[in-house]
């Protein structure tokens, strides 16, 4: 989609792609645990046949999960991340295979948050939650610096009154 | 000057707590004995503690509750052991509605509820003399609806209900209710054998199902015509410059205020059957809570005749103009949606073909009408940026208008898949505030028209 007005252009941190990696290694890990000592379970107990098919597929659908979600798509989604804060607006811009534009005007947004995990903080990365009357937006992996200032910038802006 | 609510609430409890005991006391003192089993006699002294219990928590409930309007606020207090006060600012409360049931009719009173936007609960106050209703609700206006002039928009007529009770399959009602009877019934005086000597009887003369069907449609008819007339019955609409109200019911009367401002969206609502009569269910996308009977409260009349309607929403929202002549969907768009893979098909004919490959056939025909729907929701598809409207049109068989102007739109949104942008089509949504949020959107419209719409709304202000 080409736009008359200016695209979003502002990069999330290089950094989230080791970030997303980690962190969606150790949630499949954890997933993989719970469905092998399951399948132990099965083998022990001998439950019903369809549920040890059940626990091989979702074993199965865990490791593709895995190969796309820490081996490809952290990348691209990197890649494809764009935002951009102006005095007007807060426009959003991501996706790989589905690619989806977001604009918030600035009158309509009612909080701001930053917010990091462990495994966000390691990398020194923060998320930037942007919440209107409707519905809570979210830019994931800002450096610590550029994720205050942004948050205080969109926390300043924010203060414009709209009636709507 | 604190205040209570009518003592006849006391008398209306009591009405209530009879009308629930009626079962319970049928079943302990008729159908079964004392001498049967000890837990007859205990339940009996349940039951009457209950009784006393709940007459005495009615007094205490009314000799407790107490509002005053001091300064601007309206202040409750309320408790019997735990007193508990809260405080309302009178400029919170968005909108009123008056609701009569039958036994308050009868009594003359009315209950008042008080609709604050936030999260807390409305304020009930559930037993008032119309008087009372009247004034409070003078109150809350103030100053400004001092010149009390309301233009009248729509009074429905009989013949207009009459439509609406065959176009709501009102008449269908009877079914639940004769099950509701049957089963009422036959947990006292077990019918089971009886309705299996009639089921064997009509069995044997199979054609006393034509009379018995006939009877039971006209008896359905009636039904739903005598229901339909009971809700919406003296339906009116009128308004003054700030507000919309709505009048509604013969037995339980209804009286519902909308605030125009708060007014974020009008989406005309039309089933395959309503579209038939021409008829149209006109719903206010309202941001104030509209407390329990939500879905009822922000529909105007559900079966406005067409024609009626567009007057009626110019009447009452005059910048909210729709135009009907709405841009349709380029070619392009049904080969996008008759390409697209269709889970459901997948599963379906992967499960089929699993379990049942003797019936094959079901997946094709599963496809025909799948490919159907999306034809006809190409067919039905419009959209239009009308000045500072935007209107969007969709659906299936039923199909939803919705009008909104740009400054009420919360949020938007241009998705674009993968087989979307080979089409060079897009998919847009807005959001509307409205509880909960109310989004919208319209999938393959071409990719410079969704550009063009960011831009729209980006150009706000």
């Amino acid at each position: 989609m080409k736009i008359k007005i200016e695209e979003p252009d502002r990069l999330i941190s290089v950094r989230a792609v080791q970030m997303w990696r980690a962190s969606r290694m150790i949630g499949h890990g954890a997933g993989l645990l719970v469905l092998a000592g399951l399948i132990g379970a099965d083998r022990l107990f001998h439950w019903w046949t369809w549920a040890g098919w059940g626990l091989y597929f979702l074993t199965a659908l865990t490791i593709l999960s895995a190969v796309y979600s820490i081996g490809v798509e952290p990348a691209f989604l990197q890649r494809t991340w764009r935002y951009r804060v102006s005095e007007e607006y807060v426009q959003l811009k991501h996706g790989v295979l589905t690619r989806v534009h977001v604009l918030v005007p600035m009158a309509k947004v009612e909080y701001v948050t930053t917010n990091q995990g462990p495994i966000m903080r390691r990398y020194g990365l923060y998320n930037i939650q942007i919440g209107t009357m409707a519905s809570s937006h979210q830019i994931p992996a800002v450096p610590e610096a550029e994720a205050i200032a942004l948050r205080d910038q969109i926390a300043r802006l924010a203060q414009v009154k709209d009636g709507g | 000057m604190k205040k209570r609510l009518h003592p006849v609430r006391i008398v209306i409890s009591i009405i209530h707590l009879v009308k629930n005991a009626v079962f319970p006391a049928l079943f302990l003192f008729v159908f079964h004995q004392a001498a049967e089993a000890a837990w007859v006699i205990w339940a009996r002294y349940a039951f009457f503690a209950y009784i006393l219990v709940t007459i005495c928590g009615s007094i205490f409930t009314w000799w407790t509750l107490r509002y005053e309007f001091r300064g601007h606020a309206l202040y409750l207090y309320t408790g019997i052991f735990v007193k508990s006060q809260r405080r309302v600012p009178l400029e919170r409360i968005q909108n009123a509605h008056r609701h009569t049931p039958f036994v308050h009719k009868l009594f003359r009173v009315t209950a008042l509820s008080l609709e604050t936007g936030g999260d807390e609960a409305s304020v009930k106050l559930d037993t008032l003399t119309v008087k009372e209703a009247d004034r409070i609700e003078e109150r809350l206006k103030g100053k400004e609806a001092a010149q009390e002039t309301k233009a009248f928009h729509f009074k429905v007529t009989g013949r207009e209900l009459f439509k609406a009770s065959f176009t709501s399959f009102s008449f269908f009602a009877i079914i639940p209710l004769l099950g509701s009877v049957y089963f009422t019934i036959d947990d006292f005086f077990e019918l089971g054998g009886l309705a299996r000597e009639t089921a064997a009887y009509i069995k044997a003369a199979l054609w006393l199902l034509i009379p018995i069907s006939l009877i039971l449609f006209l008896l359905g008819a009636a039904v739903g015509i005598v229901m339909t007339y009971l809700r919406y019955g003296s339906f009116e609409i009128m308004s003054d410059d700030e507000r919309i109200y709505l009048k509604k019911g013969i037995l339980n009367e209804t009286f519902f205020t909308i605030t125009k401002e708060k007014v974020q969206a009008v989406k005309w609502k039309q089933p395959l059957l309503k579209r038939l009569f021409k008829l149209v269910e006109v719903e206010l996308i309202s941001a104030g809570d509209t407390g329990e009977e939500e879905l009822e409260t922000n529909s105007l009349f559900p079966f406005l005749p067409a024609r009626e309607a567009a007057r009626i929403v110019e009447e009452l929202l005059p910048a909210y103009r729709i135009e009907p002549c709405m841009e349709k969907l380029p070619r392009t768009a049904l080969w996008v949606k008759l390409i697209r893979p269709s889970w459901v098909w997948i599963v379906a004919t992967a499960a089929l073909l699993w379990w049942q490959p003797a019936y094959w056939y079901g997946s094709p025909v599963l496809l025909v009408l799948l490919m159907a729907g999306r034809w006809l929701e190409f067919k039905q598809a419009r959209y239009l940026v009308n000045g500072a409207f935007l209107q969007i049109k969709s659906g299936i068989l039923s199909t939803e208008l919705l009008v909104t102007p740009r400054e009420k739109i919360q949020e938007i949104e241009v998705k674009e898949s993968w087989l979307q942008r080979r089409w060079r089509v897009a998919t847009i949504q807005i959001a509307n505030r409205a509880r909960p949020v109310h989004y919208s959107q319209l999938a393959d419209v071409p990719v410079g028209t969704a550009a063009l719409f960011y831009q729209w709304y980006a150009g706000r202000k």
